[in-house]
């Protein structure tokens, strides 16, 4: 990933536009840009995670703890490599990524975000997973692979009442077992007004990253983020095309299995992770959703949860 | 035979478990029982092993005391069973579980080839028609690829685990050529970022632009994933799905050892 580094001296010379500091679940980095359009879109993407900038971490040597910068640096028009993502502190960095292309670094910027939040975070069971909460306030985890329609499926939700927690990963709290908030923006792979033709999305720099919408879950509706809540509802969805919708329950034992095949950081909790997911799917209940059609699948997840009766079996 | 085997000494293949075995757990595993039906973990391992209902009472006899034999005798009683019946079941889980490493005494046998979820295309299959265009604008189809093995990649210059194989495979390119394997890219997203990616990692591959979503290859599947293909157009491996497993099948197709690829999800069991 490193490439050819970057001199401090270079580095100190670019004329910053601004700058802004993270927190996503474990993960506590920095951004800085010297271009304002980009800080803007890098600031709307990123708002649910901002955290308030403390000036004494930025001193010379790093202290132990001092978050990581990541440094966008566009440079002149006549240079072949026009823009560049650096990463490390002001003292110490590597080039990650060159090109000519704005939206190769920002699909870099963002996707190593999320891969660093996966490996940083070991205070939550991270499940790769869409995650809402019903209307009625319970958990709601989609675990499945990468290209199963999860992302598209958890706005359907979101759009249909349900509060959003993550497109990429639920994470549990390993002690209480509650799902909580990875509020990440969606990123959808078609314009969400294709998906909802109903949808304003106010996101005035999306020109930056064609191709790619990363959409804020408070601009599919307003107030949409959900808080900790009871895992309830496992359902692993699949996406094909033409597929008649169908529900097919499956066993607690098989949601265990399924949550587990999909644990991102199943190395760092070993066997407590499957203790802690039978925990958590013993109040629950599994199903598998196949589905053709978006609206379909919205309804099937939408009666399913309107129809649990409150009082569910407690785990023995 | 089997029973009479020393386990602190000597493992022995699963095949060779029989009636006179006695069953027990390796302290490494860890299983969770819900509504009757077992989750098994192996310590240090993804391997994950679900157990149905009589799966579940059966591996609850494996005591380390009693011989499988009397573990048939006795659930045959309870259930009132056919003994044969109840027979072939307890043998044929012992020595799935043997396998997978779960008993003592049992040598553990690599996964053999798992169904990936998603599964894919099974090997065989004819790789459904496609046509895109090119790089340099020629259209190319899979009649055109047809008399060589090639190595089919899902692809997308969108995706960070595709960037971060991208030099892995840029450097098993010669290795493919070598061994008369072609690589092909089937991509989303413009000419532009496509071009841009190939070029800053030195590909020299087919890239096909789809100019309507996903082709019916990698349907429902991630990015990025590919199958090698064979001379007649048919699937001739399992799917390798994500960052970890493209490029092991490149270096497998290569001729290269294709050692670093991780193991697979666990069978299920029973």
């Amino acid at each position: 990933m490193g490439r050819a580094a970057v001199s401090p001296d270079e580095l100190a010379r670019v004329r910053w536009k601004g700058e802004a500091t993270y927190r996503v679940l474990s993960y506590y980095f920095g951004v800085r840009w010297n271009s304002a359009p980009i800080g803007d879109y890098v600031r709307s993407v990123l708002e649910p995670f901002a955290v308030p900038p403390d000036p004494r971490e930025q001193r010379s040597p790093p202290t132990p703890g001092t978050p990581p910068t990541y440094f966008l640096v566009k440079r002149r028009p006549s240079d072949d490599a026009r823009y560049e993502l650096l990463y490390g502190d002001q003292y110490a960095f590597n080039t990650m990524i060159r090109s000519p292309q704005l939206a190769n670094v920002l699909t870099h910027l963002f996707w190593n975000i999320n891969v660093e939040t996966t490996r940083r975070t070991g205070d939550f069971l991270l499940v790769h997973a869409g995650a809402v909460v019903t209307p009625r306030g319970d958990g709601l985890l989609l675990p499945a692979p990468s290209g199963s329609g999860k992302t598209t499926l958890v706005a359907g939700l979101v759009r249909e009442g349900f509060f959003y927690l993550s497109d990429e990963a639920g994470a549990i709290d390993p002690v209480t077992g509650r799902l909580h908030p990875y509020p990440k923006a969606l990123t959808l792979k078609r314009a969400p007004e294709e998906l909802f033709p109903d949808l304003v999305v106010g996101n005035g720099r999306r020109d930056l990253l064609p191709g790619t919408w990363l959409v804020r879950a408070e601009d599919l509706r307003p107030g949409a983020v959900g808080g900790p809540s009871e895992v309830r509802f496992v359902v692993a969805p699949r996406y094909r095309r033409g597929a008649r919708t169908e529900l097919a329950a499956m066993s607690r034992a098989a949601g265990v299995v399924e949550l587990a095949d999909n644990t991102l950081n199943l190395p760092l909790y070993r066997s407590r992770a499957v203790t802690l997911l039978a925990r958590v799917v013993a109040r629950a209940r599994c199903y598998r959703l196949e589905y053709g059609d978006l609206d379909e699948g919205v309804r099937a997840i939408g009666r399913l949860t309107r129809g649990r009766p409150r009082s569910i079996e407690q785990p023995a | 035979m089997a029973g009479n085997v020393s386990v602190e000494t000597k493992e022995i293949p699963a095949d060779d478990i029989d009636g006179g075995f006695v069953a027990e757990p390796r302290a490494e595993v860890v299983g969770v029982e819900m509504d009757g039906e077992a989750v098994l973990l192996l310590e240090g391992t993804r391997e994950l092993h679900a157990l149905n209902g009589v799966g579940t009472v059966i591996w609850g006899l494996f005591d380390g005391s009693s011989t499988l034999d009397e573990i048939v005798a006795d659930l045959s009683e309870a259930f009132r069973a056919d003994p044969e019946v109840v027979r072939n079941d307890v043998l044929e889980l012992a020595r799935e579980l043997g396998r997978a490493g779960l008993l003592i005494g049992v040598a553990r046998e690599e996964p053999a080839p798992v169904p990936t979820s998603p599964q894919g295309l099974a090997q065989g299959t004819e790789v459904p028609p496609f046509r895109f265009p090119a790089l340099d604008g020629e259209a190319v189809g899979l009649e055109d690829l047809r008399g060589r093995r090639f190595l089919l990649v899902n692809w997308s210059p969108r995706c960070g685990y595709c960037l971060r194989i991208a030099p892995e495979l840029a450097e098993l390119e010669p290795g493919l050529l070598e061994h008369d394997v072609g690589l092909v890219f089937l991509t989303i997203g413009g000419e532009e970022e496509n071009r841009e990616l190939v070029e800053s990692n030195g590909l020299h591959s087919t890239v096909l632009l789809q100019d309507d979503g996903q082709s019916v290859v990698f349907e429902g599947l991630g990015t990025p994933a590919a199958y090698l293909i064979d001379e007649a157009g048919k699937v001739a491996s399992e799917l390798a799905l994500g960052a970890n497993e493209v490029p092991v099948l490149a270096r497998q197709a290569a001729g290269r050892d294709g050692r670093r690829r991780r193991r697979g999800k666990g069978r299920r069991v029973s």
